[in-house]
């Protein structure tokens, strides 16, 4: 399989190329075209009670779609796009495990794992969801945010603004504080914060989906 | 892995490792921890140089590192930190105290979040209840009463009412003059009634939504005096102002058809509608509705001032009969079932005798499923006849009148048409 993201970094597209036999798994809505050779198949977002659970709690779609490209045909293209303008960023799963926060999954190679785990209460309250999808296994996750998709190696804490982050590994625990003094977090405009630390690798996000709806609430 | 050790997967943190991390099987023994990554690179924390520390995402996670802090063994698998604690645990000693404490908030908030979640799931289901009983309700508000009437008109022209009308004046006007004294005090003011008596030999009556109501002349013929008879169309009656063909439907069609069917023409669906309230009708009124039509009955003979022990009486000549028929023959006989609606009170009795041709096993089988069938619809007639004494009992004392109806005529009347063979 040939993946090439084009577009980046303001309406990052993937591009990927379908040898026969070769399968992607896509989230819901994600397709933009397809060769027509190219067979789509929709099924629950691992299972239908997972699936459920996703869609109430991940804020992810109820399906997935499956796109495979027929072993007796010729290899096909598959064009992935997101719902919002910005980055995505390809990440290769090698038996590691990657947490995602909610609406940044958009498609993964058939040896990855879905799961969905309770996040805790910081993560809702900054804004993140209260369960998080999970991703393991071997393959290729790819993964989407508003604006620039940042990777950034944590060696011991990072505070990051609620909204801004798109995933972590496991070893990285969230906890959710003020981010100033009570005056400081009430007039500074950044309010809640998301405390993180621990040793690994996390996903940002350039900007915020809150930060553009309240920058356009105000020409409404 | 050797004797004495436990192996657990994980993962490590190094500067010399390709991405600063990979993942590692974990050994753990007596002298310390050592993870083994799958390109064979080894990293050892003897246990005199180890720190452990609880976190992660999800916050059960230890990392066990060096003091040099170089090099972090980390694993969340099942038995780790107990593991951890067994081997390094004399050395350890102190460092295990705020991991403990840690761990014990955390399962606090797990059975704290479960707990929530019971409640939650508890309110959702008490919701649920509520809604669905309440919400019965409202949904039948919503539909107009012209519904009723409609279903009914239709059910009354198509469905076999069970026999031929009985014409007969007498009877008639009996049955007319009851239904008039307590219709006077029936809860829904628009509706109207109508009945026609029908040959067959059942002691029964039933009620169509909106008000079309059918007596058996073997309810006439069978009952002692007009209190009884008049018990069994307060029944009825109420089952109309209730309601309860509707409510039925709408448990079986849902509400969204029944709004169609309000909106304007459906002359399918009325179809369907009527088949369905004549079912309801004659054998499937549930157990609750039948016991709010006992009590509104009674209320609505109490306000007519006829004696509710009336209907008691009713209920007495029922159980009589059934025990009769039980002591005398065990078998269920089904030819009246083809004859005759079967009745939503059970008020009904099969003189003729199973048929010869019918098998033993089969006559089994419909005894039980008449039986089950009966139970599952009909509160036993010791219970109503209990509940209707119940509700008497709250009630204020009264003086009852007596009907001014000469029920030995009545009878004698609906006797002669049968003799007569037709329709006088």
């Amino acid at each position: 399989m040939n993946v090439d993201i084009r577009y980046q970094p303001a309406f990052a597209t993937i591009f990927a190329s379908l040898l026969p036999g070769e399968s992607i798994i896509a989230e819901a809505g994600a397709m933009a075209s397809m060769s027509p050779q190219l067979e789509m198949k929709a099924r629950f977002n691992g299972g239908f009670f997972t699936a459920i659970l996703r869609k109430i709690f991940g804020g992810e779609t109820l399906f997935v779609n499956e796109f495979s490209c027929p072993r007796e045909t010729n290899p096909g293209e598959l064009v992935l796009t997101q719902s919002s303008p910005g980055d995505i960023a390809e990440i290769d799963l090698q038996g590691n495990t990657l947490l995602l926060t909610s609406g940044s999954f958009i498609a993964c190679t058939p040896g990855v794992k879905l799961g969905l785990g309770f996040a805790g209460f910081a993560s809702w309250l900054g804004k993140e969801g209260l369960f998080r999808l999970s991703v393991s296994g071997h393959g290729k996750v790819w993964i989407g945010g508003y604006g620039g998709v940042l990777k950034q190696n944590i060696q011991n804490e990072l505070v990051v603004d609620t909204g801004h982050l798109l995933a972590y590994e496991p070893t990285i625990s969230l906890s959710i504080s003020l981010s100033g003094g009570i005056f400081s977090s009430f007039f500074s405009g950044e309010g809640f914060v998301s405390r993180i630390r621990g040793q690994g690798d996390i996903y940002l996000q350039s900007r915020s989906l809150d930060g553009l709806t309240s920058w356009t609430n105000k020409y409404l | 892995m050797q004797h004495g050790q436990q192996e657990f997967a994980g993962g490590v943190f190094n500067e010399k490792l390709p991405s600063g991390r990979a993942g590692a099987s974990i050994v753990l023994d007596q002298s310390g921890i050592q993870a083994f990554t799958p390109d064979q690179k080894q990293f050892q924390i003897p246990w005199s140089d180890a720190c452990v520390e609880l976190g992660g995402a999800s916050g059960k996670m230890l990392f066990c590192r060096n003091h040099g802090r170089s090099i972090t063994i980390f694993s969340e698998a099942p038995g780790f930190i107990h593991s951890v604690r067994n081997f390094g645990g004399p050395i350890l000693g102190s460092q295990f105290a705020p991991i403990e404490r840690k761990m014990a908030h955390k399962r606090m908030g797990v059975m704290a979040f479960w707990s929530i979640c019971l409640g939650l799931l508890g309110l959702l289901a008490w919701g649920g209840l509520k809604i669905w009983t309440d919400g019965l309700d409202v949904a039948v508000d919503a539909i107009p009463y012209s519904v009723d009437e409609a279903i009914g008109e239709y059910a009354w022209k198509s469905m076999d009412l069970g026999g031929a009308e009985i014409k007969s004046a007498k009877p008639r006007e009996a049955i007319e003059k009851l239904l008039k004294q307590i219709g006077q005090h029936r809860k829904l003011k628009d509706s109207k009634f109508e009945f026609k008596i029908i040959r067959n030999p059942a002691t029964n009556a039933f009620a169509l939504p909106g008000g079309k109501i059918v007596v058996f002349s073997g309810l006439i013929e069978k009952a002692q005096r007009a209190e009884q008879v008049a018990g069994v169309l307060a029944h009825e009656i109420s089952h109309v102002t209730l309601r309860h063909g509707v409510e039925r439907l709408i448990q079986s069609a849902g509400v969204v058809t029944l709004i169609q069917l309000s909106m304007g023409d459906a002359t399918g669906l009325l179809a369907v509608a009527a088949k369905l309230a004549s079912i309801a009708a004659v054998n499937q009124y549930s157990q609750v509705q039948e016991s709010a039509a006992d009590t509104e009955g009674t209320h609505m003979l109490y306000q007519a001032g006829i004696n509710p022990e009336g209907l008691i009486g009713f209920f007495e000549l029922l159980k009589n009969e059934m025990d009769e028929k039980n002591e005398k023959k065990p078998e269920f006989p089904d030819e009246e079932k083809d004859k005759a609606p079967r009745d939503q009170d059970d008020e009904f009795e099969n003189d003729e005798s199973a048929t010869n041709e019918a098998s033993e096993k089969e006559k089994q089988a419909q005894a039980i499923n008449t039986v089950m069938d009966w139970l599952s619809t009909h509160p036993a007639h010791q219970e109503r006849i209990d509940a209707i004494n119940a509700l008497l009992q709250t009630l204020p004392r009264k003086a009852y009148s007596p009907i001014d109806v000469h029920w030995a005529q009545v009878q004698q009347a609906v006797k002669e048409t049968e003799k007569e063979g037709a329709n006088p």
